[in-house]
């Protein structure tokens, strides 16, 4: 029979080339798929049996590093008496310690073990800051009525991992200004237009506070010598990775008090290039290395930041209304959604208006920078300006965020 | 594994090709060159039957292209961007955005795919078919061979091939207008392959491929067309138009039945513009329609699904496994001894591709809303098929292991139309039932459990009924005849010779038409006025070998025993009588030995003075064997499931799947009966199976031959047994002499006038080797044939025969009866009132002195037939295997004396008040 599979059709003949190929990569395609389940099996994967009753609200957060986004919405059900549970895949999630009666927290696992039970959820409204749902492991559960995302940051939301906010039903923004760029980034990808609700930023909120608390405690700081806080980030494209000495030098040579706060992750993996500059530039005076777990005093202490482009710098700008000067490093976009846009996104486009950017050659006059920003009364307005577009509902967000949980869960 | 993925998938479409050829060239008449015609009506059918497959293929193809296209970019983005695991997942969710699957892109393929087992199929069939062997066809001389058709010196060129590869290389340069060129060069570089391939192949496949070629340059020619779909249907009806006029014009068309299917092809050819149309009545129907559907998107619909289930068990299952489970031993070829159950193999097999696979594949491919409606279509056709399997066309009357009905299929006008008043009614009740989803599912499953479990139980019953036959596996076939019948020249020769359904109303016409059968039939009494004591074996061979103790009413009378018991012993009684009377004994396949349809010989196991013999499917005649074409049985692989469709259809449609018996097949089921080769190969062998003893020894012949059962047509003037009967010149044996002329009728004649014939012979062997003067010879039958209606002296027009349907003929209860004695000479007729229980007296009669029943102890005589009336039956219960007594309650008890064709003779009897 075999020679029979000879004689086909001559007409078809060449779009059996076609078929071939077209088989072949599906069965490239799947087998992929089918791999990657197994991986997922083999670290621990498993269904679990999907819960028999219908749960509200709950929370997930993936990090401990979010609590500030969830802290204060917690507070507030707590506050309200309303039941909600918070998911955490952080074992040392500070929402483990807190003592709530109302909220119930509970660690979940990591990893695919906490993808695991959230893809097989039962609930009415899960709140996550966690992006890419349906994109990675995390998937939607059938028996999920609405995933909203809350953001962790206040600029245009485009620095999420391509797709980052497709597939959720709903986005709690911080501006309205956030609505006009997912508004976009539907229509290019034509897909379903998702609730866009403006609830102000939780975490900025409890930011503020803390602020005010820190000024009404500490008050002024004595000295007139302006505080430069280098924070970089990062990898081989952060600023202390490529200038390095060069630009601890000018910053010492400016006179001013310098604090360095190198990134806690480059005491793991950047240790050849921390050490040496720790021996080299010393603690002294005006030179300090700062590796406070929490960067808020540090921050607030500072009248300056000169970092890497990242959202805390936004963030900086606008709890502490201080200018900031930012590496001029070009930032590869393209896993990012906004390389779906051509021009530049909103956060670089403000960065003028709030500091300056810095590059190699602007180096010889980076003192005068400093001084200039330090003085500029149109920075510190158009910070204001910013702050009013891009953090909207100042102070109430948390209650934003359970008026619309609870009108949702209903 | 192959062969049942083969006939899944490839079988049931060869199966609709053979129907569509056959349907072909009967159209058209089996002319010589007809057969290139229907090779090309094969290659249009395929190619209609694909082309919306085609046209879904492109479809689909077109959108994935578009939706390539318009993804290209951010799908290289994504790939330069990501690596590993997280490129997959980021690509898989941008498809997904755009609502692309790699599998819904392979649609397109898939359909493409699908097409390949309708060519390896159409391939399958024609290389198969002999028809095409040495058929010409306008300039090729020889459909089975290359054409040749320019000669250049010595080499031979064929052009055919050639012609095939530039049509398509137009084909593909149409299509291909506005590809780039790598797909230019796959596609020509495939149409140089396929010649290649195809160059040295039968012409007739290369027509056939041609022909593809041109309806795909045709196909391609319209996508290039503003309105492809007007233009065709245009076309269509203009083409089909033309097409049926030439035909009827041509005067080819020589039935009625021709010229209704010329004007359904005309229909058909119309049917789209009138669709066209009619668009807007249509597309408000279908909107009403919807609301009985109700919505369902789904791909997977659970009522599809149960429904394919279903019907796969009814037809592959159901059905098939009843015909078997009724008779296994039947359906066993000794030839090639298998479980008859195999064949549900096949029937399944076909019943899976049909409405699983095929059924599915189009169901997939259907719009939600149509696919809706073939589910709706498939729950009615469903109950439809049940029940007609259930409650019509039952009584059909014997099935041959052909699945050929001995009296042939037809139903009455009033049948049909009740039939089809009951499916109306069926059909309304299912469509309004069809809303209420759980009911529909629930009914589904519940009636695949009962076929399922109905289907288990007949397995199981067949299967112990096969285990209780096991000896039939260690039969061996006999390559050398060797002699198994003593007869002994210096003793007394006695052979009691039943003939299954020997005809006693032909024997005049025979002798008058072959007179060296007197001379050859020479000492024998022909007895005309003989009755049987039923028309089936059952009743009639035990009192013929038994004598008056085993007439049915007899037997009834011993209620405590079981009718097997009396009808082995009804069997051993001469057997036993003449050995211990010193006789040596042969008995050759008692009929029905231990109630089974092969006889079981170990009924004689006690007694070593009886050599038994089975002789009908165990010795063959070579010389007749060559003129078998195959294993008789192989077409039941197929015909199984032919027959079920057959059986579910509604009547006034069914005929036509039934086919006479041979369900639209290109090879007829009525060219011969294995069962025949059989037990004719017995007859033609009887001499070489004879031993001429020379001892001073007498001996006792019990044989059993159904030659006359098994009616056919056979090769004239010498009644010859062949496949491809040509009697064209011929006078019929009977033309003149019968009352009414039926088929039936007639091969009963052809059967009993080749028996004859072939007895005639074995009376001459025994006469030149001087064993016929001491050899008794009765020669009887069983009984006679009741839908034989050829002698008008024969009707009992008092007495409604509600098996016929018709006034009672005696010739069912007429059996042959001829006897010749020791020594006696010339060809008498004897007018005295006999019956088949005269055979033990005349057996006996003068050579064993008060001959005593070894088993009841009562003398052996014929006093009782002059006693009283004699008592047979119409019936035809034959589900008597557990029984004590016969249950006749299906026909009537008739009573009868003297002159069986005197109807006053003739009463009938209130059951329980027999003598």
């Amino acid at each position: 029979m075999e020679s029979l599979l000879l004689y086909i059709d001559p007409g078809t003949g060449s779009m059996l080339f076609s078929i071939l190929i077209g088989i072949v990569g599906t069965l490239v395609f799947f087998g992929q798929q089918v791999l990657l389940k197994i991986k997922f099996i083999i670290s621990g994967g498993k269904t679990q049996k999907i819960n028999n009753s219908k749960i509200p609200c709950v929370i997930f957060t993936e990090d401990k590093r979010y609590w500030n986004v969830f802290k204060p919405i917690c507070d507030e059900f707590e506050r309200r008496k309303i039941s909600v549970i918070c998911w955490t895949a952080c074992q040392n999630d500070p929402c483990l310690s807190e003592k709530y009666t109302y909220v119930k927290t509970e660690f979940i696992g990591e990893g695919n073990k906490a993808y695991a039970r959230l893809n097989m959820m039962n609930a009415k409204i899960v709140l996550a800051t966690t992006p890419s749902l349906d994109v990675y492991q995390w998937k939607r559960s059938k028996n999920v009525d609405r995933y909203v995302h809350i953001p962790h940051s206040v600029d245009e939301l485009l620095g999420y991992k391509m797709f980052g906010l497709d597939f959720f039903d709903a986005v709690l923004l911080s501006g309205e200004f956030q609505g006009k760029y997912i508004r976009k980034l539907e229509q290019k990808r034509n897909t379903k237009p998702k609730e866009l609700v403006v609830v102000g930023s939780t975490y900025m909120d409890s930011m503020a506070v803390r602020h005010k608390t820190l000024k009404q405690v500490c008050g002024d700081k004595g000295t007139n010598i302006p505080h430069i806080l280098l924070a970089p980030s990062w990898g081989t494209k952060a600023i202390l990775t490529k200038f390095g000495e060069k630009l601890i030098d000018i910053l010492v040579d400016t006179g001013f008090d310098v604090t360095i706060r190198p990134h806690p992750q480059s005491y793991i993996s950047e240790k050849n290039i921390i050490e040496p500059l720790q021996k080299k530039y010393p603690e002294s005076e005006n030179l300090h290395w700062n590796t406070d777990n929490d960067n808020f005093n540090i921050l607030a202490s500072s009248d300056i930041l000169i970092t890497d482009f990242s959202a805390i710098t936004l963030d900086y700008a606008l709890i502490f209304e201080k200018p900031i000067i930012c590496a001029a490093t070009p930032a590869d976009n393209a896993p990012y959604d906004s390389a779906w846009f051509d021009e530049p996104v909103w956060r670089l486009q403000i960065v003028p208006e709030i500091g300056y950017w810095l590059d190699e050659n602007a180096f010889p006059k980076l003192k005068l920078l400093i001084e200039k920003a330090l003085k500029s009364t149109e920075f510190k307005a158009n910070i204001k300006k910013i702050s009013d577009v891009a953090w909207q509902n100042k102070g109430h967000a948390a209650e934003a965020v359970v008026d619309y949980m609870t009108r949702e869960e209903k | 594994m192959f062969s049942v993925l083969y006939n899944i998938i490839i079988s049931p479409i060869e199966l609709v090709l053979e129907i569509i050829f056959e349907l072909m060239f009967r159209i058209l008449g089996q002319g010589k060159t007809n057969q290139g015609l229907a090779v090309i009506g094969v290659s249009i059918a395929v190619s209609l039957l694909t082309l919306p497959l085609y046209y879904r293929a492109d479809v689909v193809q077109q959108k994935a292209r578009n939706i390539q296209q318009k993804m290209s970019h951010w799908v290289n983005h994504i790939r330069k961007t990501f690596k590993g695991d997280e490129r997959f997942m980021i690509l898989r969710t941008y498809y997904r955005i755009n609502g692309y699957s790699p599998l819904s892109a392979l649609n397109g393929s898939i359909s493409l795919l699908l097409e390949i087992p309708f060519f390896i199929a159409a391939y399958h069939f024609l290389s198969h078919l002999e028809v095409l062997n040495g058929a010409s066809f306008w300039i090729i001389k020889d459909l089975g061979k290359p054409d040749e058709l320019f000669k250049l010196g010595t080499i031979s060129i064929n052009i055919l091939p050639i012609i095939m590869t530039v049509i398509n290389c137009i084909a593909s340069a149409v299509y291909l207008n506005g590809f780039p060129i790598k797909d230019k060069i796959q596609t020509y570089g495939m149409a140089f392959i396929f010649l290649v391939l195809l160059y040295k192949s039968p012409s007739g496949l290369v027509v056939y491929w041609t022909c593809n070629n041109i309806f795909s340059l045709v196909k391609n020619i319209f996508y290039k067309l503003k309105h492809p779909r007007e233009t065709a249907y245009i076309l269509s009806a203009i083409i089909g138009t033309l097409l049926t006029t030439s035909i009827i014009l041509s005067g080819i068309l020589n039935s009625k039945k021709k010229f209704m299917a010329i004007l359904f092809f005309q229909f058909v050819a119309i049917l789209p513009l009138i669709c066209y149309l009619a668009k807007s009545y249509i597309s408000a129907f279908k909107k009403r329609t919807v609301g009985i559907l109700g919505s369902n998107d789904s791909v997977l619909s659970w009522e599809f699904f149960l429904a394919g289930v279903f019907l796969t068990l009814l037809f592959g299952v159901l059905i098939p496994s009843s015909v078997i489970a009724s008779s296994p031993s039947e359906f066993i070829n000794l030839q090639d001894y298998h479980n008859p159950f195999l064949f549900l193999i096949n029937s399944t097999c076909y019943a899976i591709g049909f409405f699983l696979v095929w059924l599915g594949i189009v169901h997939h491919m259907l719009s939600p809303t149509v696919r809706q409606m073939l589910t709706l279509m498939l729950w009615v056709v469903s109950g439809g098929c049940l029940l007609n399997y259930m409650c019509f066309g039952r009584n059909l009357g014997l099935l041959s292991p052909l699945l050929v009905f001995e009296t042939g299929v037809n139903f009455s006008k009033v049948v049909k139309l009740i039939n089809i008043m009951v499916l109306c009614g069926l059909s309304a009740l299912l469509l309004y039932l069809f809303r209420f989803k759980r009911t529909v599912i629930s009914i589904y499953i519940v009636l695949i459990l009962c076929i399922s479990s109905v289907s288990f139980y007949q397995i199981y019953i067949g299967q112990k009924d096969l285990q209780s036959m096991s000896y039939i596996k260690s039969i061996q076939q006999k390559t050398e005849i060797e002699p198994l019948i003593p007869l002994s020249k210096k003793g007394k020769n006695v052979i009691v010779f039943m003939l299954d359904r020997g005809i006693s109303g032909y024997v005049p016409y025979m002798l008058e038409e072959k007179p060296i059968l007197k001379k050859q039939f020479d000492g024998f009494t022909y007895y005309p006025n003989t009755l049987s004591f039923g028309r089936h074996t059952l009743f009639g061979a035990p009192p013929l070998f038994g004598g008056y103790e085993y007439t049915l009413v007899e037997m009834n009378k011993r209620s405590s025993e079981l009718l097997e018991y009396k009808h082995n012993e009804a069997l051993k009684m001469l057997p036993v009588l003449f050995g211990e009377n010193h006789y040596k004994i042969t008995v050759c396949d008692p009929p029905l030995a231990g109630y089974k349809e092969f006889p079981d010989l170990s009924i004689f196991n006690d007694y070593s003075f009886i050599k038994a013999y089975h002789l009908s499917g165990v010795v063959k005649d070579k010389a007749l064997e060559k003129n078998m074409h195959e294993l008789p049985l192989y077409r039941n692989k197929r015909n199984f499931f032919c027959y079920s469709v057959f059986k579910t259809l509604p009547l006034f449609i069914s005929k036509i799947i039934y086919d006479q018996g041979d369900y639209l097949s290109h090879f007829s089921n009525k060219i011969v009966l294995p069962r025949l080769f059989y037990e004719y190969s017995v007859l033609t062998l009887l001499p070489k199976l004879t031993q001429i003893d020379d001892i001073n020894e007498n001996t006792f012949l019990s044989i059993q031959n159904a030659t006359p059962h098994e009616f056919r047509v056979l090769q004239l003037p010498d009644y010859e047994l062949k496949e491809n009967v040509n009697n064209e010149g011929h006078k019929t044996g009977i033309e003149g002499r019968i009352n009414r002329y039926s088929d039936v009728s007639e091969a009963h004649y052809y059967v009993n006038m080749a028996s004859f014939l072939q007895l005639g012979k074995w009376f001459d062997f025994m006469r030149e080797n001087g064993v016929y003067d001491n050899t008794r010879i009765i020669l009887a039958a069983d009984h006679g044939y009741h839908y034989l209606r050829q002698f008008d002296y024969m009707i009992i027009n008092k007495i409604y025969d509600n098996a016929t349907e018709y006034a009672f003929d005696v010739a069912g209860v007429n059996p042959l009866l001829m006897v010749k004695d020791f020594n006696a000479k010339g060809f008498t007729t004897s007018k005295e009132f006999m019956t088949q229980a005269d055979v033990p007296t005349l057996a006996v009669k003068n050579i064993i002195k008060n001959p005593i029943n070894p088993f009841t102890g009562k003398v052996i005589s014929d006093k009782e037939k002059t006693a009283h009336p004699q008592i047979t039956t119409t019936s035809r219960n034959y589900g008597v295997n557990k029984n004590t007594v016969f249950n006749t309650s299906d026909g009537a008890l008739l009573s009868v004396h003297d002159d069986i064709f005197n109807p006053d003779n003739w009463e009938m009897v209130e059951p329980g008040t027999a003598p």
